[in-house]
């Protein structure tokens, strides 16, 4: 009966979901199961009476839904917020949840066999939601856009920048993407971990919000300067270039850390097609998907970014990053983008 | 891991079985008005919530289906489709092919879903049209990546009105683990703790029988404790059986909506009392003759539009199905504002079947013609429809509430609408019993048969015709002496007159001790030996190869270590009116 086990608060609608996800949550020695709510108005009295460290929420409920629950918790006592979800398509209302505090969204588990369960990382989860520090969560920054111009060198020492990113990574990049300035004269390439299904509404939200023109890579595109690519999440997506103009591809091989889309596989295409002539940001996130990637750029010749600890919602990539002599330089979150520009 | 999967497997199967009957309650709910936001925003999400628990358990079927169901309710919910009643033709299909996939996890069974599924998903594609035309981000996708959908409607789950019907979940913040506080408990593990609860009470009350005499003082307060204890426990075990009646109340709406599309009337059904509660078993029992009391409801009683609006009803019928409780027993009452029983047409077809004589007919009042209708063979419709079925259903429900011990009445008024009153016992396992001492043998009648105990002479007591006749409270009512039954029964032997036979020999002074049944209209005084106490037994039911015995529904054991045989009244006195009904003497006292 150690104190330091993290106390977990579950809240879902269905008495299935509820038994499958205690059973999961109870199975790790670390995280204590304090309760289990049905619906998000009690959930939300069980956090004032239990003082759970972490919350576990169901999104789609009768009456009081997920969306109430990080509300109600972010507005009284700021705690983590994971979101489990089973849309099958993009859902605007996990990305309200996301910007109004939660800490994470995953889907709720596919398959019960050992294997799976084994795999599922909601445990994972739990345990860096713990360590996160709360206030960066607590208080989404008001959005100030970025819409003034730059004046940039004329013959630029930089060609592309790479982004990769997970848990906490739709905030960071909203964040850089607000801050860039309108008229970017390079092509932006980001990967950020979510399910597939996901990330076209990631990339539509972002363009709706930006001057900057947002999408979704497409395969055989070739890159523009002042457009910025997200990685879809049904393959793993690479830079190529026959000679010509560097263009979009896909690949099904899968990486070791993570996989669609895989921030390893963006970086070390990157690395081979442009050298020395590309930057890479690795920002917050779970596990070290992107350091073997980043390390390669910067033996390329690239320059190689890490965010902070502060300011990341979870210094794990990062971190790895750092630890394996792949970063060049460490800055926080709030000075990336202009910290891109200079480096121009 | 295997334990787990099978324990996972039950979960879910309850959890499914209310969805379901949660999706055809709102769908019924939405057709008539097709307008209701609320309906539609909970039906997306418990279809949601359906398919998201069903892959987790690797059903695709059900997770495919309830997913185009969820896409379907999804555009709904933003009005880009016109919910015309084709549609809903489709939903329902694939509602009730939703079902099947349910049921077949419980019995294996191959249910083809893949046809629905498609049509469905042409509806909703059709809506979205419009939609992706509009949004060239979304064709572009499709070029590339086929395996996007090429539909997304938003999705803003706005707060569904409805109530999750969930027991309270509380904290344990101090317990090491905690758990939900809802366990879900097979019911034969119920009646597996029912069963060793009764064997409890037994025992106990055989401690009691045998301590009795001995040294009371010193034990009395022991003894009261456990007894006191164990009936607490009993009565624990039965309340965690009971269920509310809108369990199976709730199953109706479709069974209405169905019965009224075929039968081309307009019918709304209300429920009332649904919190009601009653042992989960007797439910069961009952559920079939639930189904098909409401469609003859639907069927028989509710008339066309065009006849309602002639006699100067709105043209729309309403069923009630109410439920309350009264002290031991639960009360169903089925009311429609129908028609209400024909009762010439009832007699002049019960004289066709031959079911009573043309005395009967003259003699007969509305509401023994009215239990005609529970007569094997009985129809009065003189079109057999497929709702109403081909009446061979009412000596069902019948038999069925017999079984349990429970009674039908039904009660009409020409023009007004019919109402049958279903008086069920709340409780299967324990029944209030009045002991009886028949040659040396303890025997138990269930109370919910007896009407009375009365002590006559045998001066008051007659002959009539092969029988015996009493007047008690001013009707003239059969009397038989219980042995006399049984010796004709085993001996099969009996001479014309052998219900008169203990009669012959007694003396006429003799004060007899009669019990009064009542069982279908039918009463019958049965002479016993001596009345012994009233007692609430955990009846149990005779096992083979003795479970064909007639007279006999089942057994208890007395704190005296005595085995107490139940007599099954139903049987017994359908036995005494077929044996008697040559001579007719019996029943024709009994109809006077």
């Amino acid at each position: 009966m150690s104190t330091n086990r993290i106390r977990t608060l579950l809240i879902d609608d269905s008495p299935f979901m509820r038994k499958v996800i205690s059973d999961i949550i109870c199975s790790d020695a670390e995280i204590e199961l304090v309760g289990t709510a049905a619906n998000g108005k009690e959930g939300g009295e069980m956090v004032g009476k239990l003082q759970p460290d972490v919350v576990v929420t169901d999104m789609v409920m009768p009456e009081y839904d997920g969306m109430y629950v990080v509300r109600s918790i972010m507005m009284s006592r700021p705690i983590p917020v994971i979101l489990l979800s089973s849309l099958d398509k993009s859902n605007q209302r996990i990305f309200d949840a996301l910007k109004g505090g939660a800490f994470e969204f995953i889907d709720k588990p596919a398959d019960l066999d050992a294997e799976s369960i084994r795999n599922y990382r909601l445990l994972d989860l739990i345990k860096e939601a713990s360590r996160t520090d709360i206030s960066l969560l607590a208080e989404p920054e008001k959005p100030k856009v970025n819409s003034s111009s730059h004046t940039f060198s004329e013959v630029l020492r930089y060609e592309i920048a790479v982004i990769g990113a997970s848990t906490g990574g739709p905030g960071a990049i909203e964040s850089i993407i607000n801050n860039l300035p309108q008229n970017l004269q390079i092509p932006v390439v980001i990967a950020q971990h979510m399910p597939a299904r996901f990330l076209e509404t990631f990339a539509q939200r972002l363009n709706d919000h930006s001057p900057l023109n947002i999408r979704l890579a497409k395969k055989g595109e070739p890159l523009k300067a002042g457009i910025i690519y997200i990685a879809p999440g049904e393959q793993n997506m690479r830079i190529e270039c026959n000679g010509g103009e560097p263009y979009v591809g896909f690949t099904t091989k899968k990486f070791e850390e993570f996989n669609y889309p895989s921030v390893n596989c963006l970086f070390e295409s990157v690395a081979e097609v442009y050298k020395q002539k590309a930057i890479g940001v690795i920002l917050t996130g779970m596990g070290k998907d992107g350091t073997t990637g980043l390390k390669k750029m910067k033996q390329a010749g690239g320059y190689t970014i890490a965010q902070d600890e502060d300011s990341s919602i979870v210094y794990g990539m990062p971190k790895a990053a750092v630890e394996a002599g792949a970063v060049t330089q460490t800055v926080r979150l709030k000075e990336i983008p202009g910290f891109i520009i200079n480096c121009l | 891991m295997k334990n787990k999967e099978a324990e996972y497997r039950e979960i879910f199967l309850a959890e499914a079985l209310e969805n379901f009957e949660e999706i055809n309650r709102l769908l019924t709910q939405l057709e008539k008005n097709s307008q209701d936001k609320n309906a539609i925003n909970a039906l997306f999400r418990i279809t949601h919530t359906l398919k998201g628990n069903a892959s987790g358990m690797g059903y695709t079927g059900i997770a495919e289906l309830a997913h185009v169901l969820e896409d379907l309710f999804g555009v709904m919910r933003e009005g880009k489709i016109v919910v015309s009643a084709d549609i809903f033709v489709n939903i329902f299909k694939g509602v009730d092919v939703l079902g099947n996939l349910i049921d077949a996890i419980k019995e294996p069974k191959e249910v083809k879903y893949k046809g629905i599924k498609t049509k469905l998903e042409v509806s909703t594609r059709k809506a979205q049209a419009g939609e992706v035309a509009a949004s060239g981000f979304l064709e572009e996708k499709e070029n590339d990546e086929p395996q996007l959908s090429p539909y997304r409607p938003e999705q803003n789950p706005t707060q569904a009105s409805l109530s999750s019907d969930e027991a309270d979940v509380s904290g344990e913040a101090d317990t090491k683990l905690s758990f939900s506080d809802l366990v879900q408990v097979p019911v034969r593990k119920l009646d597996n703790l029912l069963n060793l609860v009764g064997e409890l009470i037994i025992e106990k009350d055989r401690i009691l029988a045998s301590q009795a005499g001995q040294d009371v003082r010193r034990s009395s307060n022991e003894f009261a404790r456990l007894s006191r204890i164990s009936s607490d426990l009993q009565y624990s075990v039965m309340d965690v059986r009971l269920v509310q009646v809108g369990f199976l109340f709730n199953k109706f709406h479709r069974v209405v909506r169905d019965a009224a599309s075929i039968e081309k009337k307009d019918v709304v059904l209300k429920l009332e009392g649904t919190d009601t509660e009653i042992d989960r078993n007797v439910l069961q029992v009952i559920s079939d003759s639930l189904i098909h009391l409401i469609r003859n409801a639907v069927g028989h009683g509710i008339e066309t539009p065009e006849q309602r609006t002639q006699s100067g009803k709105s043209p729309a019928g309403t069923v009630w199905l109410s439920a309350k409780n009264d002290t031991d027993a639960v009360i169903i009452e089925i009311r429609d504002d129908g028609k209400g029983l024909d009762y010439e047409r009832i007699k002049s077809k019960a004289l066709a079947k031959g079911l009573i004589t043309a005395d009967d007919a003259v003699r007969l009042n509305e509401q023994e013609l009215s239990m005609l209708i529970f007569e094997p063979g009985f129809s009065t419709m003189d079109q057999v429809t497929a709702i109403s079925g081909r009446g061979v259903g009412m000596d069902v429900v019948k038999k069925t509430l017999d079984s349990i011990g429970g009674t039908i009445k039904v009660i009409s008024e020409a023009g007004k609408g019919t109402t049958l009153v279903l008086n069920l016992p709340s409780s299967m396992a324990v029944k209030s019993c009045l002991l009886l001492e028949l040659g040396q043998e303890v025997y138990a009648i269930p109370l919910s048969y007896t009407e009375s105990v009365i002590s006559l002479y045998r001066a008051d007591i007659h002959r009539a015709g092969g029988g015996l006749v009493a007047t008690h409270l001013g009707k003239n009512i059969a009397v038989v002496f219980l042995r006399d039954v049984f010796a004709s029964a085993h001996e099969s032997t009996h001479g014309s007159n052998f219900l008169q036979h203990s009669f012959d020999q007694i003396h006429p002074e003799t004060r007899l001790e009669i019990v009064v049944v009542n069982f279908n209209n039918r009463v019958v005084g049965f002479v016993v030996d001596k009345l012994l106490q009233q007692k609430e037994i955990i009846e149990k039911p005779l096992m083979k190869p003795v479970d064909k015995i007639k007279f006999i529904s089942g057994v208890t054991i007395l704190g005296t270590g005595k085995v107490c045989l139940v007599l099954n009244i139903p049987n017994l006195l359908h036995y005494i009116f077929n044996i008697s009904a040559q001579g007719r003497a019996v029943k024709n006292i009994n109809l006077n």
